[in-house]
């Protein structure tokens, strides 16, 4: 049960992360926008399978979403782009690491917020939990 | 250098993740590059632009890679933006994507359909054809006959209703046994839906199946199998509180002399017992009622038809419907607009020379990609559009003997006789001509070629000399005059208006001379 309260609490590092929403801080905007959707997704993922990790090793598999998950195929190209811009900001963080992202950190923010969403609205009409 | 087995094993891993990823795209293989982001090695694969084709490659790679593989959930997209589209991996796509879809067979799984692929029919067609009434559904080759099968299929696969779809095309025996093999199949078809769907039902449905070995092995006499069908198709549709949907598609391929006596056996298997009927085909070829015998299907009285000819009687209407299609398609390679894949001259060429029909002008666009990407265009422009019209008039041709075999010397000389009137005359030479609206046998040929898309309708009553006598004006096929049997000064039938036809204009066609079949 806890998974799934840390998972349902992805939207606190949403808030955390609009906070954090300043110029040349890269790394601290990446790392909530990651945690966001990983969180969100091990969610998905305990309450359809039933099991996940209770590591934090599982990060390739943020996006083993279920087929029946709303525009999946789209979360599947997004979700490691997220864990890509986290690896950079994290260990790449560089002067011009900047230029290699190939997305702007408000993009990070919409697509983390609108996969939170998703992720709502998906255990809440198909398995009737209430975020 | 002795590679380390690590590496050996990376590079099968990427092998074996490109391969999936080709696979999903129906390309034989697609370019990798490794990007080592942080801590981790990321396989990414080369392509021209983002694209719901690639997010759906993507996935179908992760769930086909085992765990083992150190690229899983590390896959992503590199993009590389492509100088000219035609020679681009999207186009490369699109043309698989295009052969795929313009190729449905009734009866077996359709391919894979993207979100928002779908493009619905102009008149809502897709609600009419599921509701509990007889249909017979008409239109040229390539119109949509099959895809409206497939969408009714699918809509009715989400309720309780049992729809089976029947291809026609193996039933072109002229014998009277081709009743049985049509019957036997039909009913072992609605047993195998209905085992799926219900399985509970498996007392009644075995009815049907015993009736499918009675009727094969001779213990039921055909003229009895009417009946009885009737008989085992009440007890399933009973036992599972259901209606029953049977799509006959391509009907016009059956045999003329055996489709009434196969329609007449099939609606009596069906009327009163909870199932409707729905058939498809080529309207001058359907023959589902013998006026003689008083056999078959009677129009409109126990069917109602569906027509979905989107013809250039309304070019407008037939270039918004294909404007749509074409878009939707290009937008699942990742171009949004139309004018990155094709001119805007090569596209109305295309219309034009298709007449309205989603299938040819789709598998004529992928022709003229092709052609545009060989003369190392930057988009298909109007001479690649008329190189793929002249290609694509051989195939008209061949489909023309297909469909028409029993009449196909007929429609040849009634084909050569038109072009020689139109292409070949000493006046003006234009590419569209006039014909009387009567019960001729030139103007039933003029209809049947005009089925096959080898002459195009452009309206259907128009009076050039006086009050009373209707006329119908067609245009011929571009493929008799463009490509490579390219003529020169062939004045081009086009609304004046570029929109629609005026009478005043479709007036001054010349008029083929009547019973020219016979001179």
């Amino acid at each position: 049960m806890q998974l799934l309260e840390n998972g349902l609490n992805s939207r606190e590092c949403t808030t955390r992360m609009r906070q954090l929403l300043t110029p040349g801080r890269i790394h601290a905007r990446c790392i909530p926008v990651r945690t966001t959707a990983y969180n969100a997704s091990k969610a998905v993922r305990y309450v359809v399978r039933g099991f996940v990790s209770l590591r934090g090793d599982d990060h390739k598999k943020v996006a083993d979403l279920p087929g029946s998950f709303p525009d999946v195929d789209s979360w599947v190209s997004k979700l490691p782009l997220l864990y890509e811009h986290r690896l950079r900001a994290d260990y790449d963080n560089w002067s011009d690491t900047a230029a290699e992202n190939v997305l702007a950190p408000a993009d990070c923010l919409a697509i983390a917020a609108e996969f939170l969403r998703a992720a709502e609205q998906f255990l809440l009409v198909d398995y009737g939990l209430k975020i | 250098m002795m590679r380390t087995t690590l590496a050996m094993d990376l590079e099968q891993a990427q092998a074996e993740a490109s391969g999936l990823f080709a696979q999903s795209l129906g390309l034989p293989e697609v370019n990798t590059v490794i990007e080592l982001v942080g801590t981790e090695e990321f396989l990414k694969f080369q392509v021209g632009r983002r694209a719901p084709v690639y997010d759906h490659a993507l996935r179908e790679t992760l769930e086909g890679l085992p765990d083992a593989n150190p690229y899983r959930g590390l896959l992503g997209l590199q993009i590389d933006p492509p100088e000219r589209f035609p020679d681009s991996m999207e186009a490369n796509v699109l043309r698989g994507l295009l052969v795929r879809s313009t190729r449905p067979i009734a009866g077996q799984p359709p391919p894979h359909a993207f979100p928002g692929q779908y493009v619905p029919f102009q008149n809502n067609e897709e609600t009419q054809a599921i509701q509990p009434a007889t249909h017979l559904i008409v239109g040229r080759r390539g119109v949509g006959k099959t895809t409206l099968i497939f969408k009714a299929k699918e809509l009715l696969e989400r309720s309780r209703s049992l729809p089976v779809v029947l291809d026609m095309q193996p039933y072109s025996s002229s014998e009277d046994s081709v009743l049985i093999d049509v019957l036997t199949d039909l009913a072992k078809e609605i047993a195998k839906v209905a085992t799926r769907k219900h399985p509970k039902a498996s007392a009644a449905i075995k009815k049907l199946d015993q009736f499918a070995d009675d009727l094969f092995n001779g213990v039921t006499k055909p003229e009895r199998a009417s009946a009885a069908l009737r008989r085992a198709i009440s007890a399933v549709t009973t036992a599972v509180d259901a209606e029953l949907f049977v799509f006959l598609d391509d009907y016009h391929l059956l045999h003329a002399d055996q489709q009434p006596k196969v329609m007449e056996a099939i609606h009596g298997g069906l009327k009163g017992a909870r199932g409707w009927l729905k058939v498809a085909g080529l309207r001058s070829l359907l023959r589902v009622y013998d006026p003689t015998t008083k056999k078959g299907l009677q129009s409109p009285g126990d069917a109602q038809v569906i027509s979905l000819d989107l013809t250039l009687v309304d070019p407008e209407a037939a270039e918004g419907h294909l404007r749509s299609i074409v878009l939707n398609f290009l937008r699942l390679v990742g171009v949004d607009k139309l004018g990155v894949a094709v001119a805007e001259g090569a596209f109305h060429r295309l219309l034009w020379a298709n007449a309205g029909v989603p299938r040819d002008f789709l598998q004529m666009f992928s022709k003229s990609i092709e052609h545009a990407r060989r003369a190392g265009r930057h988009r298909v422009e109007l001479s690649d559009a008329n190189l793929a019209i002249g290609e694509f008039g051989r195939q008209k041709m061949a489909e023309l003997e297909e469909d028409a075999r029993n009449e196909q010397n007929l429609l040849k000389r009634a084909l050569e006789a038109i072009e020689a009137h139109c292409l070949e005359s000493d006046k003006k030479k234009v590419n569209a001509f006039l014909i009387r609206s009567e019960s001729s046998e030139e103007y039933k040929a003029v209809q049947t070629l005009s089925d096959l898309r080898l002459l195009h309708i452009l309206h259907q009553t128009i009076t050039p000399h006086k009050a009373g006598e209707r006329y119908e004006a067609y245009m011929l096929d571009y493929s008799f005059f463009t490509g490579f049997r390219q003529r020169r000064n062939i004045e081009q039938m086009l609304p004046e208006d570029g929109k629609q036809f005026k009478a005043k204009q479709l007036r001054k066609i010349p008029i083929l001379p009547q019973g020219f079949l016979k001179t």
